[in-house]
């Protein structure tokens, strides 16, 4: 090694500890918490509130789930009868012929952003890390681009990928925007979704308000008839309407604060580098 | 008539438990205005009750935890169960007459000038139960003889603690209204405020390893459920006065019934008497036997303000051990609403009588000569009504009992009734019924917990999926291919056709195999050479000869006779969508769409698998054995003798006196020194020829002005610290201070600190509720110098030596007893083991089946 080097071994050799220990704290540290409330506003007496609070990092996810004024929200969810098709199902009956002919192999399952997935991503991402920087100090000209890249790809997974892939876990759809398994959106006549997200240093926050006609209150007779002809307030069957008001706040967790510290160890390679190679040009041009 | 809902007979079965005691209804006053006020009641100390069950039981709990432990030690492990309970009950009554009289309104609007008889009823129930179970166990050897496994070691620590608190506190005073003219009851006002919170918590911490891999478990629950009246206002009143403290005349009868009903628009008495047959259809009246007191029931209208609250808490749910994809779960579930309202009740609504058999006959008395009348059957006005109460008097038995603060004897006659006025715990009902109601989309708590028990219920049955070809008999889903036929006609099962072989009932071959030349059934009866005669029966039931099975030609209709055939036994699947040949449920594959023909499968994690294989092939088996027969052994070497039980009889009487009841009197007999029975007071009064029991329980009965005294130092109670000693729990934290650091370090340590005995008394610490004894002093089983016997039983309760025990749960002296028999036992205590509670009981109950079940 010339004499030149060190400085810029060293500084190698010292981010690449930096970015093992950063890349650590950030896959072992939680990777989002997320708060969520969930509120029935219409249709339920006490307005019965669902609390979600849902702790995710690269191995565990913890959930927390709370119901409040539980009562009449028990009291709704015995009484409604999941609507039963009108139409009565033809059953196709199978020989054992048929099955044996038949490939059940399992369907292609289709491929979603989950949080399996997104979790995968980062791990990834965690080693590429990890090993850019090796080959930092094994190639010191390497260009520090590439681990900036590969840092900016991670905070991107960090705030993009891995929110969607909670969320798409979670399934922040239906009725109920994932809070209740108990009702479908299918299941409700004239059923308005307002949906809404907003994003700022805190974290990302989800808002969904639903409103429509709960079938599964209504008697089986006159299911066709609200759903083509909205109660009006005061019409038979219009406390069938249900009112589901929720947020969902995902709020950025020290994983992503680990993960920033990174670039500065990148720009102080950088700046280790451009010291470096001024000296080196100054002692060049004494000689 | 209005029919009671079921809900609301739920409600009244809960209110009348939570109100009534054991005794049955009866009108609380007489002919004349209460002679004086009267105040009695009757408290227990439940830090007494490992005491007391060691009184009844004649079997030191303790002593036999103290020897689970011990057995526990022998075998190879550790074990320490610790525990302590306090708390106290109440039930007092305190009965004036206003001197203040008062203009009142009946239901026509009729102004009456009236005396107010005021009942204060007052119950309080304060209890606390805590328990702490230690457990280890290692075996460094685990998994040595499994090929399979490459690490060896396995160890459980394991520990629990438990807590129950229960709280009932009820406070009522109910205002009866009687005319100054003529003593009739006019109506009632009452005023009832409740809490009451039932609580139970256990937290579990556990380490489970096994080869390399390590589980650790740290799980919660929290219960609670409770509902409380924060104010009410009750006001009955009838339609007019009734005169039914005269009509209770125990120079008429002894026996007396109240009976209302609406249809009733005067006071009726009905007196039945005994009648001797004199022939040719004639009969001779004797003496009264009964008298019946009809009157309208009146009307009751009330406002309350009330709340219900549960709640239900599971922390540190090891999910992900169990296959599920979230690590750990949580779940808290609450409620509490709050109801305000007005109601309308009458006493009517509770008549449950069936309309169609009347235990009621009213016979129109100024009818009675009446030859026209007589010959009409004379006239019967058939009514049910709602029976206000039943009362039996007992003049051969009375008794001379202290009943105020004057100590003087009165003579007190023994009845069978209630110790409150019957419209009290009527006005109380209605209370209880409407104020915890709730609505139709938000119902009461009694309700929202019978639905929810009535789910649970049908929920932990399988679900049913499917039916047998018969069309009627469910089937869950596991019952499919599970070797065994659930159905009658075997359709659950997958079809193999087989041929029943005679002379040997319930075998079978195959079908393939007859006629095939080979005797497989003994006898051969499964080869027409050998049985050329027989016949062979399709699955349709069609009858051919043997020889046609299995010659190439179809000679049943269904096809049967001939190899290859199979039965089609069918599942629908769940979603209606498509219908399969029953082996194909349960095969691994789903062939439904909605894969409703395949069950889900528990898929535990590895480390869960790995751990409990280790532990599978440890020594834990041999070490419960050893554990169940040193045990055994412990429990019949003779150190576990139980003493006699105290008492060969238990009597007890409600006091009547002066036209309303004084108090109550129990006795319990026991054997005295000389070996003669002997009849003792246990609970109640000062009683003239009757000493107090040796042995008596945590009890104390008090009278006059001591019940004012009582009531006043309890005052309000709103939560269990108003009722229980803060020494409990003197840093709040949840764990007894008792109990405090023994969960918190290794079992060494706690097992040190339980066994610690300050005082050298005999008694551990934990135990002893007198941990500064004077040394060498006689000390009972909890650990407090025994008091010498009362002399002159005069139901106070001598000084205990032990005057330094400030830190008592008990809170002072509570009984008057000399603990002979107690104290006998007091000294053999092991002293490991703090006092014994019911979760004591259970505990060893639990054990002892797990033993017992190890065992077989």
């Amino acid at each position: 090694m010339s004499s030149h080097k060190w400085p810029r071994t060293l500084a190698r050799l010292i981010s690449l500890f930096g970015v093992i220990v950063l890349v650590s704290l950030s896959s072992t540290s939680d990777w989002f918490v997320i708060n969520g409330e969930g509120k029935y506003v219409e249709g339920i007496p006490r307005e019965p509130a669902i609390l979600i609070n849902y702790t995710v990092n690269s191995t565990e996810e913890q959930v927390d789930l709370e119901f409040k004024n539980y009562t009449p929200l028990r009291t709704y969810w015995r009484n409604r009868e999941p609507p039963v098709s009108q139409i009565q199902p033809t059953i196709k009956e199978y020989s054992s012929e048929d099955l044996e002919n038949m490939d059940f192999k399992e369907e292609e399952e289709e491929t979603i952003l989950d949080l399996e997935m997104s979790r995968e991503i980062m791990s990834y991402l965690f080693v590429t890390m990890i090993i850019i920087h090796l080959l930092m100090l094994l190639a010191p000209n390497l260009n520090l681009l590439i681990p900036l890249l590969v840092w900016f790809l991670g905070f991107i997974g960090f705030i993009i990928i891995v929110p969607m892939g909670v969320l798409n876990s979670f399934g922040f759809e239906g009725p109920t925007g994932g809070f209740s398994d108990e009702t479908e959106e299918s299941e409700f006549a004239h059923l308005n979704v307002d949906t809404s997200f907003d994003i700022d240093t805190e974290g990302i926050i989800f808002t969904i308000e639903t409103l429509g006609f709960d079938l599964g209150l209504v008697p089986s007779d006159e299911q066709d008839n609200v759903s083509q002809n909205k109660p009006a307030e005061g019409e038979e069957n219009y406390d069938s309407l249900i009112g589901f008001d929720a947020y969902l706040q995902l709020e950025f967790s020290d994983a992503l604060s680990y993960w920033c510290y990174i670039p500065i160890i990148i720009t102080l390679v950088y700046f280790v580098d451009r010291i470096d190679k001024k000296i080196y040009s100054k002692n060049n041009e004494e000689e | 008539m209005n029919k009671l809902s079921l809900k609301k007979s739920s409600v009244l079965f809960m209110t009348l438990l939570l109100v009534m005691t054991v005794f049955v209804s009866v009108p609380a006053s007489s002919e004349t205005a209460l002679p004086s006020d009267r105040s009695w009641g009757v408290s227990y100390d439940w830090s007494e009750s490992g005491e007391d069950v060691f009184t009844l039981t004649g079997l030191n709990i303790d002593e036999i935890l103290a020897k689970f432990s011990e057995a526990a030690e022998v075998a190879g492990f550790e074990m320490l169960v610790a525990q302590v309970s306090t708390g106290e009950s109440m039930f007092f009554i305190d009965q004036t007459v206003l001197a203040d009289e008062k203009t009142v309104d009946d239901l026509s609007g009729t102004a009456h000038q009236v005396n107010q008889h005021v009942t204060d009823l007052k119950v309080v129930n304060g209890m606390l139960f805590d328990m702490i179970m230690l457990m280890e166990w290692e075996d460094e050897n685990a998994g040595s003889d499994d090929e399979k496994l490459t690490q060896q070691g396995a160890s459980i620590d394991f520990s629990v603690q438990m807590s129950l608190d229960v709280l009932l506190s009820l406070d009522s005073r109910y205002v009866e209204y009687r005319t100054v003219a003529g003593n009739e009851i006019v109506g009632a006002d009452m005023v009832t405020t409740m809490d009451s919170e039932l609580t139970f918590n256990m937290n579990h911490d556990s380490t489970w390893m096994g080869g390399d891999d390590s589980i650790d478990i740290s799980m919660a629950m929290s219960n609670s459920i409770g509902a409380g009246i924060i104010d009410s206002n009750v006001e009955w009143r009838l339609d007019q006065p009734y005169d039914v403290h005269d009509s209770i005349d125990t120079s008429v009868t002894d026996s007396f019934n109240w009976i209302c009903n609406d249809d009733f628009e005067e006071l009726k008495i009905q007196d039945e008497k005994e009648q001797t047959y004199l022939g040719n259809g004639e009969f001779e009246d004797g003496e009264v036997f009964e008298r019946n007191i009809f009157t309208s029931c009146g009307e009751m209208t009330g406002n309350y303000a009330s709340e219900l609250n549960y709640g239900f808490s599971l922390s540190g749910v090891p999910a992900e051990l169990m296959g599920l994809d979230v690590d750990t779960f949580n779940v808290d579930i609450s409620d509490q609403p709050q109801y305000t309202g007005d109601f309308t009740f009458s006493l009517s609504d509770l008549d449950n009588s069936d309309s169609d058999d009347p235990d009621v006959v009213i016979i129109d008395e100024s009818n009675e000569d009446d030859d026209q009348m007589t010959d009409e059957e004379e006239y019967y006005d058939k009514h049910d009504g709602t029976d206000l109460g039943v009362w039996e008097f007992n003049p051969d038995k009375t008794y001379n009992v202290a009943i105020d603060d004057s100590g003087t004897k009165v003579e007190a006659m023994s009845f069978l009734g209630s110790p409150v006025p019957v419209p009290h715990l009527g006005m109380n009902v209605a209370l209880l019924m409407n104020a915890f109601e709730g609505s139709e989309d938000d119902p009461g708590i009694f309700e929202v917990v019978g639905e929810e028990i009535a789910e649970i219920m049908e929920e932990l049955g399988p679900e049913m999926v499917g039916t047998c070809d018969d069309g009627y008999t469910e089937l869950s889903l596991n019952m499919y291919n599970d070797g065994y036929e659930d159905c009658m006609d075997g359709s659950d099962e997958v079809f193999e056709h087989k041929f029943d072989c005679r002379y040997t009932w319930g075998v079978s071959v195959p079908h393939e195999l007859v006629n095939d030349g080979t005797q497989d059934c003994e006898y051969g009866s499964d080869e027409s050479d050998v049985f050329p005669e027989h016949e062979f029966e399709c699955d349709n039931g069609q009858s051919i000869m043997l020889y046609q099975v299995n010659d190439g030609i179809t000679d049943c209709t269904d096809e049967s006779d001939e190899i290859g055939f199979t039965k089609d036994n069918r599942f629908t699947c769940v979603d209606m969508s498509a219908s399969i040949p029953v082996q194909y449920v349960n095969d691994g594959t789903a062939q439904c769409a909605d894969e409703s023909d395949e069950g889900e499968e528990f898929e535990p994690s590895s480390e869960l698998m790995n751990v409990f294989e280790h532990i599978g092939d440890s020594n834990i088996e041999t070490t419960l054995d050893t554990f169940s027969e040193d045990l055994e052994a412990r429990m019949t070497d003779g150190s576990l003798e139980p003493i006699d039980f105290p008492f060969t009889g238990a009597d007890g009487d409600l006091l009547w006196y002066d036209g309303a009841p004084a108090g109550f009197l129990t006795f319990v007999e026991e054997k005295n020194s000389d070996g003669v029975a002997q009849e003792y007071v246990f609970i109640g009064p000062e009683t003239e020829g009757y000493e107090r029991a040796p042995s008596s329980l945590g009890f104390e009965y008090l009278v006059g002005a001591a019940v004012s005294d009582a009531i006043e130092d309890v005052g309000d109670v709103d939560e269990l610290s108003d009722i229980v000693t803060d020494q409990y729990d003197l840093d709040g934290d949840g764990v007894p201070d008792q109990l405090e650091g023994i969960a918190d370090g290794s079992i060494d340590d706690a097992q040190a600190l339980a066994s610690a005995d300050s005082d050298g008394d005999g008694v551990s610490d934990l135990n002893d509720q007198c941990p500064t004894t004077p040394e060498g002093s006689d000390v009972s089983n909890d650990g407090c110098a025994v008091v010498q016997e009362d002399s002159n039983a005069d139901n106070n309760a001598d000084n205990n030596a032990d005057n330094n025990a400030d830190n008592n749960l008990d809170g002072g002296d509570s009984s008057d007893t000399t603990e002979t028999n107690v104290d006998e036992a007091a000294s053999e205590d092991g002293g490991m083991i703090p006092s014994v509670s019911f979760i004591a009981t259970i505990c060893v109950l639990a054990l002892a089946g797990i033993i017992s079940t190890r065992r077989d």
